[in-house]
């Protein structure tokens, strides 16, 4: 039994990880981190909204994402000058809206510190299934648009005489973000999953200089973290969310004083 | 290819807000020549291009590109911007780089064909890059950079090529070698190259448009002190790069 739920969130910090280091990569090179952290933060709202109504929040969380992601992903490109302005409202807005649900649900109090750190001890079967079908297709649409998604993160101008749908590409590129997130809500929860989508892949990007390495050396690390997050924070009894971070924040860090041997 | 011109301008007009930057521009470039488009900055030479490359529309006045509509054409024309539009340190090799070419072209899914591949390696030995396909952006020369962009325009097969200021980072021994590279490529692509360095190109283009709001002259034999003067508001030395080395008629 006890080895049970131990092996479960093993998994769940696998699946994450894959989710972390492919789209973690397109976040850190594109440089969308606040944008994700706005989506991050408004799915709070939709899950607030499927628990009054009795329904299981990851459903509401992930249309939630996905519809600040294309609101957001909006704004980004109607309102260049006060992006970060309307993204930080939208942030705040959905969060408000799911604690006010979640305060007028009625019956037993929600552990809404589980939405907002995460549980990875607590994941159950269903919510892994639903993990591996996110992450299949989120491989499945980025091995199909490689081309594109590099195109529009490295030169959009230029993708753009080329006849990328650039508009197109960029707002699905956010629901594949968004969509990652609830993934990664699972384990560390919606306040900390930005470190652990950006994290992996910006330590990875100081060693290796390709997308799709950096994605391969990204999953490995999330791998690491989440494993050795859970090891680590098992015997003490500490919160297993924030363990994953605060060992990938210091690793990250660290790396930054390491002196890319590959570098000329 | 038939005989439609490469560049067709009618009576083009374009206004920003209140401030006219083109008035009245009317020229024609037939396909396998070699352009220059010079004036003074600010004199709408960088306009000019993105209205061809329908990147922008004019106020009046008709544009053709190969006898289409500007946006349409757009994929048959190779482009080098004046700045490179992306950062140096994105993790991207020069291939990968060179590659992004083929978009619009290549299948839509997946990896790039065989076809491909070949297509961006031969355009990467035409401008003699293909030494450093797998080295990343951060570590190459303005004069590097400026041949991987080249190599990435060619790579679509395009029937124009365009080019903002090809030379305007680096130094003049360079600026030589990328000149003689693009006569090269004009043996077969019509070129368009805008630049403010009036003496320097016209030892190698075949015509030269001179703009300053509007055209002032369009022939590189017309090219004289005068013309100059009326272009630049005062009397320039045409031939102050010494290091011309062969006559060339035009």
């Amino acid at each position: 039994m006890q080895h049970q739920f131990l092996q479960l969130s093993l998994a769940g910090g696998l699946l994450a990880s894959i989710g972390c280091g492919v789209i973690g990569t397109y976040v850190v090179v594109k440089r969308i981190g606040y944008l994700a952290g706005g989506i991050a933060h408004a799915i709070l709202g939709g899950m607030g909204v499927a628990y009054f109504f009795g329904r299981d929040p990851l459903y509401g969380a992930i249309i939630a994402s996905i519809i600040s992601a294309l609101i957001i992903g909006w704004v980004s490109l109607r309102f260049k000058q006060q992006e970060d302005t309307i993204i930080g409202a939208l942030w705040a807005i959905g969060m408000s809206i799911g604690v006010i649900f979640i305060a007028k649900t009625p019956g037993y109090n929600v552990d809404l510190m589980g939405y907002l750190f995460g549980n990875i001890l607590l994941i159950n079967p269903d919510q892994l299934y639903a993990m591996l079908l996110l992450n299949l297709s989120v491989i499945a649409l980025t091995f199909m648009l490689y081309k594109q998604f590099l195109a529009i993160s490295f030169d959009e101008e230029f993708a753009k005489l080329r006849g990328v749908k650039v508009t197109a590409i960029y707002l699905l590129l956010l629901c594949m973000v968004a969509i990652t997130i609830v993934l990664l809500i699972q384990v560390v929860g919606l306040v900390l999953v930005i470190a652990l989508l950006t994290m992996p892949a910006a330590i990875a990007g100081r060693f290796v200089h390709s997308i799709g390495k950096m994605m391969i050396l990204a999953t490995l690390l999330g791998v690491l973290f989440t494993t050795g997050g859970i090891a680590i924070s098992y015997e003490p009894n500490l919160p297993t969310g924030s363990t994953i971070i605060l060992l990938a924040g210091i690793t990250y860090l660290f790396s930054l004083l390491v002196k890319n041997p590959l570098t000329k | 290819m038939n005989n439609v011109p490469a560049i067709l301008i009618d009576k083009v007009n374009f206004s920003h807000g209140d401030l006219r930057i083109l008035e009245d521009v009317s020229f024609t470039v037939e396909q396998g020549e070699f352009i220059g488009i010079v004036g003074p900055s600010g004199g709408g030479k960088t306009t000019l291009l993105k209205l061809m490359l329908g990147l922008i529309k004019p106020s009046s006045g008709k544009i053709e590109v190969l006898g289409q509509k500007p946006t349409l054409a757009q994929r048959r024309i190779g482009y080098v911007s004046q700045y490179p539009t992306f950062r140096r340190d994105f993790p991207i090799s020069v291939l990968q780089t060179v590659l992004l070419g083929r978009l619009g072209i290549t299948k839509t899914f997946g990896d790039y064909s065989k076809e491909d591949y070949e297509i961006a390696h031969r355009s990467m030995k035409e401008v003699e890059i293909d030494h450093l396909a797998d080295r990343t952006l951060e570590n190459l020369s303005g004069g590097e950079i400026q041949r991987v962009l080249l190599a990435r325009a060619i790579s679509s097969s395009p029937e124009i090529l365009m080019l903002d200021e090809p030379t305007a980072n680096i130094d003049m021994r360079v600026e030589e070698d990328i000149f003689e590279v693009l006569k090269r490529l004009n043996q077969r692509i019509t070129i368009i190259v805008v630049s403010h360095d009036i003496g320097f190109i016209s030892q190698y283009v075949t015509k030269v448009a001179c703009l300053q709001r509007t055209l002032i002259c369009h022939e590189a034999e017309a090219l004289n002190a005068e013309v100059i003067e009326k272009l630049y508001g005062q009397p320039i030395n045409i031939i102050h790069h010494s290091h011309c080395k062969h006559g060339e008629e035009h």
